[in-house]
């Protein structure tokens, strides 16, 4: 027994000794754990701007991190789940929606987040004119309480809670804290799990743990830093060199090599994207034919263009929507690859002794050179010359837009989890505003399918009616659905809990470093 | 009295190739290459633009003795036919501006005055211009394709040629000969064609080897911008872009056609170089 004084201090001492090591070999409580580790993630894309209202993918990413919406997408890509609301309910007119607010938010500079917040942000994206289209069936919206919002829309409209979990509704300060909205936006306050550090355009962004953050013990990193590097090889030689700990979009291509390097890691993640070939249905009466729409869908090879730009990384297209996306039919008919069958569309078309047509490629583009020469090679065996001319990039896009084309290609990425965003954008003329993705397509009873899903509450009658639509625009091959490529990333092992869902949304507050 | 003799006459006996390394291989050099370029079909049995996606991105075999690219097309195949349209535009991208040039170049250094200065001011509005800006201007109006490429280099070229010229022309008409040929009672457009230019085209014949140098530069830096010779012909500089991707893999496709820039480059030097030497003698 330890009974003398001596014997007491050296019982004090050994039981703090062995208190210490306990308490180091432990995890230290959520709660206690200082964010550490620096994140270098390095990309093709500089940062434009922090106002979720002009932003694209070279800004959403990295707002992200800052700004938060009031629901967030499921991991999957198909569902929301409440994130800065705790809860919603529907009243029984459809019309009137009530969200609970978590309570436990603080903004970055510890102010809490309040239904004032909530309804000037929403107020302020529909007011957008870059996103705000996503909010046109938001008709007022009231705050009874601090804590409760309630939205009213125009008619009934089930994709509300998709909307408002798009990156274009994430919750600013009420009238941006006082401050100008251009004063905000260089120095923005946010519920995310990141605060701004330094922004220099051309090179960096940088962002540190925001230490109000709503979730305990999150982010677990010290600080992110975007840094803008263009060529592709040079961000993989900074991966494999330690400079950097994420490297976003390395090329498909070198995927079997990041594989064979010790300590880098690379995953396809799936994506909510689609890679299309637009035909444009006025530019020349042969487009306006089904049957040559569907010989030139048919006569598109693509599992080898899958093989040459993405390296096999990559699933045939079949449907308008992608895998990844809320109400997709895995049973749509989009054709495939099978050129008798494309020589026996053709021959039912009104040019079946021959056809030219120009696909306008983007100047420079891998992809782009791969999808047009592997068409035209194809083409040529049933008797259509297809010419390829090549532009600049924004020159094609206006090109498209103006729709001084035949074929093209597009593409596109959802910002919600519900159809509805890309149905409207590329099938309702009237209200997508692009002529139907910029081909002049238009199918009275597709359009009335897409406005149907959009009122429906019920998710039965909404996947009828969105399985009609993609089984007629297969069909009818208003576009030709060419492939769905998922988003590659390669990082360092030292890196965890790096996720990218279908939206691609990234969840920095759950990365971890060494 | 004597006129200087014509340089022209007695061009090939004065290069005296055996004394002259620089020229001598530059002229083997170009010769491999446009061999290569002329007899394309028959050194590969293969189609240049044929897609054989089962075998893409193959290493160097005995049947592909630079691989295959991502489309399965034969690497080596598309290097010498890439040679046939670089040479080609390269070659015609430097006449047109060479004859426009010379022309008015000669003109404008023997009349002198208003004809001179509006010519040289153009010259100067031409050079303040940059050049990749208008050519790529060009391509989005005329559309991409070796018409634009010749196009949007001779509307560049001409003004250095113009300027060389009618700078020996303002030495050349105040000598001897010149006068002589006047007052002899020899028309002008005589004088100007068999007893100016042979004596002042010597340095616009020099500077056109580096411009050939140049042009193909140019074609191959525009392929590479996707805004050069449509796809999928064979093309070097489209070869390096689309080979871009593969550099960490198969960094060969990428790395050739670049070389073969590189010896066109270094082979047009060594006559430029030789042509200075002998001509200037």
């Amino acid at each position: 027994m330890f009974t003398s004084k001596k014997s007491r201090r050296v019982l004090v001492l050994a039981t703090a000794v062995v208190g210490s090591l306990v308490a180091s070999i432990l995890p230290a409580s959520a709660e206690n754990a200082a964010p550490k580790g620096d994140l270098v993630l390095v990309r093709n894309q500089d940062f434009a701007t922090f106002n979720p209202d002009l932003a694209q993918n070279d800004s959403i990413f990295p707002q992200q991190q800052i700004f938060e919406p009031l629901y967030m997408i499921s991991q999957d890509g198909k569902t929301v789940s409440p994130w800065l609301a705790k809860s919603s309910s529907q009243a029984a007119d459809k019309l009137t929606w009530t969200i609970k607010l978590r309570t436990d938010v603080k903004f970055s500079d510890g102010t809490p987040m309040t239904s004032a917040d909530v309804k000037f942000s929403l107020d302020l994206a529909t007011k957008g004119d870059g996103w705000g289209f996503l909010n046109t069936a938001i008709d007022t919206i009231t705050t009874p309480d601090a804590a409760t919002v309630v939205i009213k829309t125009k008619t009934p409209w089930a994709p509300l809670l998709s909307d408002l979990a798009c990156f274009s509704n994430s919750i600013l300060p009420n009238n941006f804290g006082g401050k100008t909205a251009e004063a905000f936006y260089k120095a923005p306050i946010g519920t995310g799990p990141f605060k701004l550090d330094h922004w220099t355009p051309g090179t960096e962004l940088k962002m540190v743990a925001n230490t109000n953050y709503w979730q305990p013990g999150k982010p677990y990193l010290n600080s992110v830093t975007w840094k803008y590097v263009v060529d592709d090889n040079t961000r993989a030689l900074m991966l494999a060199s330690g400079q950097a700990d994420i490297n976003e979009f390395p090329p498909a291509t070198s995927v079997p090599q990041i594989k064979k390097t010790a300590g880098l890691m690379v995953k396809a993640f799936p994506a909510a994207a689609s890679e299309f070939i637009a035909m444009n249905e006025l530019s020349t009466p042969a487009l306006a034919d089904v049957h040559v729409r569907r010989a030139l869908s048919y006569a598109f090879d693509r599992r080898a263009v899958i093989k040459v730009v993405l390296g096999g990384l990559g699933t045939p297209s079949n449907s308008i929507l992608a895998p990844n996306v809320g109400f997709y039919d895995a049973k749509s008919p989009g054709v495939q690859y099978d050129l008798k069958a494309a020589a026996a569309e053709l021959a039912k078309s009104k040019f079946a002794k021959g056809l030219k047509l120009e696909y306008l490629a983007t100047s420079g583009s891998v992809e782009d050179n791969a999808m047009s020469s592997i068409l035209q090679a194809s083409l040529k065996k049933i008797g259509v010359t297809l010419t390829i001319k090549t532009q600049e990039p924004k020159v094609k896009r206006a090109t498209q837009k103006a729709m001084n084309y035949q074929l093209t290609s597009t593409g596109w990425t959802m910002d919600i989890s519900d159809p509805d965003e890309l149905l409207t954008f590329a099938l309702d003329p009237e209200n997508g505003g692009t002529h139907a993705f910029y081909t002049n397509y238009n199918n009275p009873a597709v359009v009335a399918a897409v406005r149907a899903g959009q009122s429906d509450a019920d998710p039965v009658a909404r996947q009828k009616s969105y399985s009609f639509v993609q089984k007629t625009v297969a069909n009818e091959a208003m576009m030709i659905f060419a492939y769905n490529a998922p988003y590659i990333y390669s990082w360092s092992s030292k890196i965890t809990g790096f996720q990218v869902t279908p939206t691609l949304s990234y969840h920095m507050e759950d990365v971890k470093k060494g | 009295m004597r006129t200087q003799r014509f340089p022209g006459k007695g061009i090939v006996k004065r290069l005296n190739f055996s004394a002259n390394t620089a020229l001598y291989s530059g002229i083997i050099i170009i010769g491999l290459l446009a061999l290569i370029a002329i007899a394309a079909p028959l050194l590969s049995h293969y189609d240049p633009t044929g897609q054989d996606l089962e075998n893409t991105l193959i290493a160097p075999t005995r049947h592909h003795l630079l691989g295959t690219d991502q489309l399965g097309r034969d690497v080596l195949t598309r290097i010498m036919y890439g040679a046939r349209i670089d040479l080609t535009i390269g070659i015609l991208a430097v006449v047109f501006p060479f004859i426009l040039g010379t022309t008015l170049g000669l003109i404008s250094g023997w009349r002198g005055g208003l004809f001179d200065t509006l010519v040289m001011r153009i010259v100067d509005t031409t050079i303040a211009f940059p050049f990749y800006v208008m050519a790529i201007a060009l391509v989005f109006v005329v559309g991409a394709g070796p018409k634009a490429i010749i196009l949007a280099i001779s509307l560049v070229g001409w003004v250095a040629y113009c300027r060389i010229v009618r700078a020996a022309v303002l030495v050349a008409k105040e000598l001897d000969y010149v006068h002589a040929a006047k007052l002899s009672g020899l028309p002008t457009s005589r004088i100007l064609r068999k007893h100016v230019l042979p004596n002042v085209i010597t340095q616009a014949i020099i500077f056109s080897m580096s411009d050939i140098v140049l042009s193909i530069l140019a074609i191959v830096s525009l392929g590479y911008l996707g805004l050069g010779v449509p796809i999928p012909t064979a093309e070097w500089g489209s070869m390096i872009q689309e080979g871009q991707a593969y550099i960490l893999q198969q960094w060969w496709i990428p790395t050739i056609p670049g070389v073969m820039v590189v010896i066109t480059g270094f082979g047009l030097s060594l006559i430029g170089d030789g042509l200075v030497k002998r001509l200037n003698k």
